[in-house]
């Protein structure tokens, strides 16, 4: 067995190239396209073509080039999908926030109204009241949103 | 235009194949002193191997020039000097593999048909050797790389495998097969091998 | 219709009556620009800017949780029907940071026909205005609008609120929603007030 693969390994031994290989490579080098720049973000990608090109052969390679393709694209859709949702919520819970907000400021502020016109009514500065439009007679004016809502309006001056 | 070889014809030593470090960055950058000294140093490599796949100098030449015009083209693409060595192997298959089926010079047979050298060695290295190489030539193309890698690179079945993109168990089964045949063929022809 | 208008005649009491028609429906906008106040928020310690329009509203009504919380509950009542909801409010750290000109370009919107002063509470003395005024439809049950405007030395509240709000719903919030009653808050005080 030994002699047989001695036969073999001097048979098959490298042999030198021809004279002036070398010098025949680099003519036609240079008349060849400049290398490929390819960016570095891009080479792990190459490293991974060139494993599936090794291993499968160029058609499987591309078979799987395309379905990771798909995958990631899957991916960045359900991800894109998921910030969507996850962002939408976030503005509806905002918006919610100012409503309840706005409803907020405006209630203080109404009753801050009721609060001063029951305060000027009442005599707490003995303000001169002026009651247009109201049907009620003075003694039963408490000058409050109801009333005014009812086709009269309250006018005080304080 | 089938010449023989041999490796002291050229007054040229066989490198060894190792590549200095910062060659393959200097190649990368652009400089052709680089380029050129990789060529250099793998250039036997490559013809050999295209020589006894297509047994024909001038097409291995052309196998040769054309694998490492792609390296040129494809260098940022090697990672490291192993991964060169691995990558040109691997470029330099697949182009002798396209060539032969090109060319349909040397017609694909089963192992028991492989012929028999039509002058019987006699006496000399030279003469076995041509013969060796004749019935290697003579395998069907992937067997025949199988047993080129295997003695030529003295590879393993798995880097076999890698370079050749196919399973290793498929590597293991189709060289056995393939030195099984070549074995009895030596025997017929130089006399008992198997000591 | 109103008597002189029987005599016109002609074909240019068409378009009279037309304008006369279109008129009220023109000026009834019960939204109010109150853009000319944001000069104010760089002056301001405190600024509570709201502008809701009709589709954020329905935007917000998706997530309040009418089921599980009363203030909710509440708010969707309000708002339910609304087509705007907008506030402009400044707390300042010391008197005389806007001026009469300020709330006067706010009043001045609501002078037209279309709105009605239900309150005005003035004292001069402390500086302080109080107006709320409502804008109704046609059939003068409807509300159309809402505005209120508070002035008071170192605040400013404008607000306006716009489609069919009930202002004693919106009112009787008093107590709910975190907000204090400020009525008996200021009868326990002794009807002070600050």
């Amino acid at each position: 067995m030994r002699l047989f693969d001695d036969e073999l390994r001097r048979a098959l031994r490298r042999l030198d190239a021809p004279p002036g290989f070398t010098n025949r490579v680099m003519a036609r080098v240079e008349q060849a396209p400049a290398m490929k720049a390819t960016s570095v973000w891009l080479r792990p990608v190459q490293a991974l073509w060139n494993w599936a090109e090794a291993w499968t052969g160029r058609r499987a390679a591309l078979g799987l080039a395309a379905t990771a393709a798909i995958l990631v694209l899957a991916v960045s859709f359900a991800v894109w999908r998921q910030h969507r949702l996850h962002e939408e919520q976030r503005q509806g819970e905002l918006a919610r926030a100012q409503v309840m907000q706005a409803l907020r400021v405006t209630s203080v502020k109404l009753q801050r109204v009721r609060s001063r016109v029951r305060q000027a009514t009442q005599g707490g500065d003995r303000a001169p009241h002026r009651d247009k439009g109201s049907r009620t007679n003075r003694s039963d004016q408490r000058g409050d949103l109801a009333r005014a809502r009812q086709g009269g309006f309250v006018e005080l001056e304080i | 235009m089938n010449e023989e070889l041999r490796g002291e014809d050229w007054g040229c030593g066989v490198s060894n194949g190792t590549l200095e470090g910062g060659v393959l960055e200097l190649a990368r950058t652009g400089d052709s002193f680089g380029f050129e000294r990789i060529v250099r140093e793998y250039q036997s490599m490559v013809f050999s191997l295209a020589y006894y796949f297509l047994h024909d100098a001038g097409r291995a030449e052309e196998i040769a020039q054309e694998t490492f015009l792609r390296l040129y083209q494809n260098l940022d693409r090697i990672e490291s000097p192993a991964h060169l060595v691995q990558w040109l192997r691997k470029v330099t298959w697949r182009c002798a593999i396209d060539d032969s089926r090109k060319n349909s010079h040397q017609h694909s047979v089963s192992f028991d048909e492989a012929p028999e050298p039509a002058v019987e060695p006699k006496g000399g290295d030279l003469l076995a050797e041509r013969s060796v190489r004749a019935m290697v030539a003579s395998l069907p193309p992937r067997p025949r790389m199988m047993v080129i890698l295997r003695y030529q690179e003295e590879l393993e079945l798995a880097e076999i495998a890698e370079v050749m993109g196919i399973p290793v168990n498929t590597v293991k089964s189709s060289l056995n097969r393939a030195l099984g045949v070549l074995r009895s063929k030596l025997t017929r022809v130089l006399g008992d091998v198997t000591a | 219709m109103k008597p002189h208008c029987k005599k016109l005649e002609g074909l240019w009491s068409i378009p009279v009556l037309i304008g006369f028609g279109l008129a009220p429906a023109w000026a009834q906008n019960p939204k109010l620009d109150l853009n000319q106040l944001e000069k104010l928020a760089s002056k301001a310690d405190e600024v509570v800017d709201v502008t809701l329009d009709g589709s954020t509203l329905k935007f917000a009504e998706k997530f309040m949780e009418a089921d599980k919380d009363e203030d909710d509950a509440e708010a969707l009542n309000i708002i339910k029907n609304l087509t705007g909801i907008y506030v402009k409010s400044f707390e300042f750290d010391k008197p005389d940071q806007y001026s009469e000109a300020d709330v006067e370009a706010i009043r001045a919107q609501l002078r037209n026909s279309s709105w009605n002063r239900m309150v005005n509470v003035t004292s001069h003395r402390n500086k302080e205005l109080d107006e709320v005024y409502l804008m109704t439809g046609p059939d003068s049950k409807t509300n159309l609008g809402l505005a209120v405007i508070v002035a008071e030395p170192k605040e400013l509240t404008v607000v306006n609120i716009v489609g069919p709000i009930d202002v004693d719903h919106l009112s009787a919030l008093s107590g709910e929603m975190g907000v204090p009653d400020f009525e008996h808050k200021h009868e326990k005080s002794g009807g002070k007030h600050d």
